[in-house]
């Protein structure tokens, strides 16, 4: 095994024999299990009350899951050490799991309901859903066509069967393409428009004019009409156009630094989450 | 033809999308193409998967570099494929598994000819044109003659959801009351109601509780074919099939309901039930602990009092928020306003028959309902007082109450009922002393170990005792949809492999991102040109702006210059330039979208049709 | 010395900003490092469009969200359930994200059967899943829910459910409450519902901070109010608190302003870290000129 592999391997067990040894010595006895109580039959998370009463039991398969998540989380970590087995294996294994877990969602959310349901409702009423109707609704015989475009798409496997598979792929496009058109063409240009045509003089509820918002506005549709010059390329930016087109970039710039700003909020707080876990969760770690 | 078909059909699709958008007589066609759409999204999860275990197998037969690692893939997606798929492990729906009901299988046909029942009608040919609701179809015939229905036919017995479905079916009064008088007739026998049913969609008869003998006789008295004897003597036999069930811990005050003495016996510490658990004795079992009521000044002060005893003691905002917290109950005044309104005679319903016979004897406005013939009932001064004396007596047992207020004055169904109803809507002593617990303990308040044992002993036994009723109520039941239940139950393997390796493994892999971001930062932003230099300095302002600093450094700038605070300057650039400068983008992407969208429907472009070679 | 020393900050091991950055984000953690919010115009809009409602109303709540993203919006969501419970709303849970579901559930683990169980499941709330088809599914949904949604995410059929036997579509609600991680999401809610549907569906995000930049262009008039990012929901967790929380939050309740501690201490390692660079960068520049 290599040097840096085993550094990795013996930074695991000493955060394992510490994570052990806080489990052991936490006072509140929080630190690496799991609490449950059974109700109705389920088990679910059981609080500090509960323990207190005698209902809530540490539940062995949570609490092994628990350090399992913990494990899985350091694991995928150790990739900013460096590339390693362990971070391969924790990736490995998510690459598995999403792909059944969405099967297994697409199959039980639309497949079993949405198609077998209205094609033979009789046979999943008894196997699956008790509540739907046994009748087939009226027309429903019209849900052969996706059955047989999904058949299609599933002989994308098959490599002599392959081109079949381009005429469901044509729906989804065709389809996609259609709903998008209008879509955008509502949503993101004629509304827009619409919401950039605002007053350049403003009045107040005082009736005298409010020069703050009046300006926003002004500067508002300036600066929409200086980008939109900007992305004109057929035209060269030089002299009047150049000169708007320059001031278009400066409001792209500080657009890109909005974004940039909100993308480090939002990248810090998904890290503050897993270390949560790690330090709360599992650890119970408060300083 | 390989590559035309498909070109016509992308074309087609998005076409009647378009024209969906416009012409608001083809929206169906567009729901048509969506939904189909939406059936195909999920087959490509197939498909997606399918692929995975092509490339990942293939690399493992072949040991390839990495092999191993595809291995842990394949094994990781078969696993939670199959935990998924057969929902290994999820106990059936609670709301579809009819707890109390044993199920015989019976075809319709089966039926004795007595459970069809005709209603004679003369209604408009319409009705027969129109959907009937699902439930009935299979049970309902309208049978029709020279353009009108003559008759209604229903085979087997009608439950009351079908009724009101059929009711709602048609808003006119001629079938309302068509119905009404079917109803009446298919609705199963006052002996029988609520202990036999026939299930017409599951094809099954079912019992509630026990099939009594009469019961078997009075069903077996229908003279019908073999297999409806059949069906009658398997649901005697399983109905009174022996389940014994050890309980660990019984309450103190645990007596055998009367009305349930024949059915279940309790021997020692275990519970001997004779067919299955039903809801209503799941209910009396359960019921039975004291709910929370009024307490007196005394009371709640020698309450309050006990628990500072206790080690650990109370400080004075736990006792404060402690006697509050035990005077939140409900009180006489709202008893006895209850108990009032409920006294009060209530309009009666017309049926639908009387009111069509008024329409039909010329009544322009129909009324709905009729004044009552019962006089109103008010709590005389005599009950109002005993109500008062012994709301907050925790000596006297509410559940005499209703007995000694009709003693004391006039009392009905109704109030009886009110009452009934009233004292179930209080939490129990158990309920009330956890949300005490959870209130006392708020913050960095701590109640000792003593406390919490004495407040919670009602809790802990109310809770241990009903999971032992629920335990029994499963353990008398014949599973009859073992695939019922939700695929991801928490608890469930599937439910496992989620939250201990798809969510930490997921989320984590996204949470590297902000070291990414810092690396960035440190290395790549360089402010080289002014533009670079509008960038990075936005950036500060927003970065600051949105967490305390901001509002730190604001504080230090004078009222009189509010465009300088950093929260302003990070609003203005916001919600003016970010808004603008996106609102640029996004009409320029929506024209690229329009553009791509009218290429691929008209063929121009053809990428995804691929290279065309295979 | 001085250019050697320039030279080695200048090539620094990106693995040693790595452990700062750990440091800025586990220190405050565990120090449990927490600053008041005080919300903004944005928030408070937010607030606002769900204070208007009435008992009874009903509201969709659209959480497209995984635990990729649970670190932003995980504290929306809480709060969005949290002031709908207390508002004793109508709520219609569904996802757009396969995952959305599971999300949905660990909201109404966490809010409703802890402090409402009161609350009926299929009578005051419904979980009605997850259906895969990005936009089709809202397209579908706007003009007839029961196309796509035939049971709920628990199995049962729709028509048994009472507070669905009276909803048609989409166009019943009263508000739309999204919570949304990317695609599909809030953008594909403004253009398939708000936008074509402008005088019957009204609707309120919050969304990641990647995403919040992109949806300001649709308020006020496509949005009537926005969330954006952990500070969005920490705002709107301290108006959902003041209002109806009695006493000091449940720790659940409280999650959006506590990961602002973090916020504040890794920002502002940004912020030196950006500095730091250009720094560094012109020094090396005048050294090479020199």
């Amino acid at each position: 095994m290599k040097f840096e592999h085993t550094k990795l391997t013996l930074l695991f067990l000493f955060i394992a024999a510490f994570a052990i040894w806080q489990t052991v010595n936490d006072s509140e006895k929080l630190a690496g299990r799991e609490y449950v109580k059974q109700v109705e039959g389920q088990w679910v998370p059981a609080d500090e009350i509960d323990r207190q009463a005698g209902i809530a039991q540490v539940s062995t398969s949570r609490s092994i899951g628990l350090w399992v998540g913990a494990f899985f989380t350091l694991f995928i970590f150790s990739f900013l050490y460096k590339d390693n087995p362990f971070y391969k294996m924790a990736e490995s294994t998510v690459v598995g799991v999403s792909a059944g877990y969405v099967m297994v969602v697409g199959f039980w959310t639309t497949i079993i309901p949405n198609l077998l349901g209205k094609l033979t409702p009789g046979l999943i009423q008894q196997w699956a859903m008790p509540g739907l109707s046994p009748e087939q609704a009226p027309g429903a015989w019209v849900y052969i066509f996706p059955l047989i475009l999904g058949i299609m798409l599933i002989m994308r496997l098959v490599p002599k069967a392959s081109w079949i598979s381009v005429w469901p792929l044509a729906f989804i496009i065709g389809t996609t393409a259609g709903l998008r058109m209008v879509a955008f063409l509502e949503a993101d240009f004629l509304s827009q428009i619409e919401n950039s045509i605002v007053p350049f003089v403003e009045i107040d509820e005082t009736n005298s004019v409010d020069y703050w918002q009046s300006f926003q506005n002004i500067f508002s549709v300036v600066s929409i009409l200086a980008c939109l010059v900007y992305f004109f390329f057929s035209i060269e930016h030089k002299g009047a156009v150049g000169k708007v087109s320059r001031f278009g970039i400066w409001i792209l710039m500080i657009t890109f630094g909005a974004m940039f700003g909100m993308t480090v909020m939002g990248r810090i707080a998904l890290l503050a989450i897993r270390l949560e876990f790690l330090f709360r969760e599992w650890l119970n770690l408060h300083l | 033809m390989k590559r035309t078909v498909p070109l016509l059909i992308a074309a087609c699709c998005g076409v009647v999308l378009i024209i969906t958008a416009f012409i608001p007589a083809t929206v169906s066609w567009g729901e048509t193409a969506t939904v189909w759409f939406d059936i195909l999204a999920a087959i490509a999860f197939v498909l997606g998967g399918g692929n995975l275990l092509k490339i990942h197998l293939k690399k493992v037969s072949d040991r390839a570099a990495g092999w191993a690692y595809s291995l842990i893939t394949v094994l990781a997606f078969l696993i939670t494929l199959t935990i998924g798929l057969t929902k290994w492990s999820v106990p059936p729906a609670t709301d579809q598994e009819r707890y109390g009901e044993t199920f015989a299988t019976l075809p319709l046909d089966d039926l004795p000819k007595s459970l069809t029942f005709t209603e004679q009608v003369d209604l408009d040919a319409k009705y027969a044109r129109e959907e009937l609701p699902d439930s009935v179809k299979r049970q309902l015939q309208l049978k029709q003659e020279n353009d009108r229905i003559v008759s209604l036919i229903f085979r087997g017995w009608m439950k009351p959801g079908q009724a009101q479905e059929l009711l709602a079916a048609h808003q006119n009064l001629e079938w309302q009351s068509a119905i009404e008088s079917l109803a009446e007739k298919a609705a199963v026998p006052k002996s029988m109601r609520g202990k036999v049913i026939y299930h017409a969609d599951h094809e099954v008869l079912s019992a509630a509780g026990v099939l009594t003998e009469n019961g078997e006789k009075e069903l077996l008295a229908m003279e019908a074919s073999d297999n409806w004897d059949e069906a009658v003597r398997t649901l005697t036999e399983k109905t009174h099939r022996k389940t014994t069930f050890q309980l660990r811990e019984i309450p103190a005050h645990f007596k055998i309901p009367e009305q349930f003495a024949g059915q279940v016996k309790l021997v020692d510490q275990s519970l001997e039930l004779t067919g299955p658990l039903t809801p209503a004795m799941q209910n009396a079992f359960t019921n039975i602990f004291p709910r929370s009521r009024p307490m007196s000044k005394k009371d709640t002060k020698d309450f309050v009092q006990k628990v500072a005893t206790l080690d650990g003691g109370l400080t004075k905002e736990q006792k404060q928020l402690f006697t509050a917290l035990l005077g939140v109950s409900w009180n006489a005044d709202q008893l006895i306003a209850v108990l009032d309104e409920a006294g009060k005679s209530k309009p009666v319903i017309k049926t639908y028959r009387e009111l069509l016979k008024e329409k039909q004897s010329g009544v322009r406005e129909l009324e709905p309902t009729k004044p009552s013939t019962a006089p109103d009932i008010k709590l005389n001064k005599q009950q109002i007082k005993f109500i008062r004396d012994n709301v907050d007596n925790q000596q006297y047992d509410l559940g005499n109450l209703a007995g000694d207020l009709k003693e004391r004055g006039d009392w009905n169904t109704s109030q009886q009922q009110a009452l009934g109803k009233f004292l179930q809507k209080a939490p129990t002593i158990g309920a009330r002393n956890k949300l005490i617990c959870l209130a006392l303990t708020k913050g960095k308040s701590k109640l000792s170990d003593a406390q919490y044992s004495y407040l919670l002993e009602p809790y802990r036994v109310e809770h241990l005792w009903n999971g032992q009723i629920y335990d029994l109520l499963v353990k008398s039941h014949e599973v009859k949809y073992p695939w019922s239940g939700a695929y991801l139950q928490t608890g469930s393997p599937f439910w496992f492999a989620y939250e201990y390796a798809f969510k930490p493994l997921t989320a984590t892999m996204f949470s590297l991102l902000a070291f990414y971001v810092a690396s960035a930062a440190f290395r790549a932003f360089r402010a080289k040109n002014f533009e670079a230099f509008l960038l990075l300095g936005t950036a500060f302002i927003v970065l600051l702006g949105r967490t305390f600093a901001g509002a730190w450094l604001s504080s230090l700038v004078p009222d009189t210059l509010p465009m300088l605070r950093v929260e302003n300057i990070t609003i203005f650039i916001m919600s003016v330039v970010n808004t603008a400068g996106n609102r640029a983008i996004m009409i320029g992407i929506s024209l690229g979208i329009v553009s791509t969208s009218l290429k691929i429907l008209l063929g121009v472009d053809r990428s995804y049709l691929g290279s065309g070679e295979d | 010395m001085g250019i050697a020393i320039i030279e080695k900050l200048a090539s620094l091991d990106r693995r040693w900003i790595f452990l700062l950055m750990f440091l800025a984000v586990a220190i405050p953690i565990l120090l449990e490092l927490e600053f008041p919010e005080k919300p903004t115009l944005l928030a408070q809009d937010v607030f606002d469009e769900i204070e208007k409602l009435e008992p009874g109303d009903k509201v969709l709540l659209a959480f497209d969200y995984d635990p990729a993203s649970e670190g932003e919006l995980g504290p929306m969501a809480t709060s969005f359930i949290l002031h709908c419970a207390n508002k004793k709303l109508k709520m219609y849970f569904l996802s757009l994200f396969p995952v959305g579901p599971q999300m949905v559930e660990d909201g109404i683990t966490k809010v409703i059967l802890t402090d409402f169980p009161d609350l009926v499941y299929g009578e005051d709330y419904v979980n009605l899943g997850y259906k895969p088809g990005y936009e089709g599914v809202i397209k579908v949904i706007m003009t007839d829910l029961r196309e796509l949604y035939t049971t709920d995410a628990r199995g049962q059929n729709i028509d048994q459910i009472p507070m669905c036997q009276d909803v048609e579509n989409v166009q019943d609600m009263k508000l739309i409450l999204n919570v949304s991680a990317g695609y599909p999401g809030s953008k594909e809610w403004v253009q398939y519902g708000a936008t074509a549907y402008p005088d019957k569906v009204k609707m309120v995000a919050g969304v990641t901070g990647v995403q919040a930049p992109y949806m300001y262009p649709y308020v006020p008039k496509q949005l009537k109010g926005l969330l954006g990012a952990i500070k969005g929901a920490a705002e709107y967790e301290t108006l959902v608190n003041e209002k109806y929380v009695e006493g000091e939050p449940k720790p659940e309740y409280r999650e959006g302003v506590r990961r602002m501690g973090p916020q504040l201490i890794a920002h502002l390692l940004m912020i030196f870290l950006i500095l730091a660079g250009n720094i560094l960068f012109f020094l090396q520049k005048r050294i090479q000129r020199l």
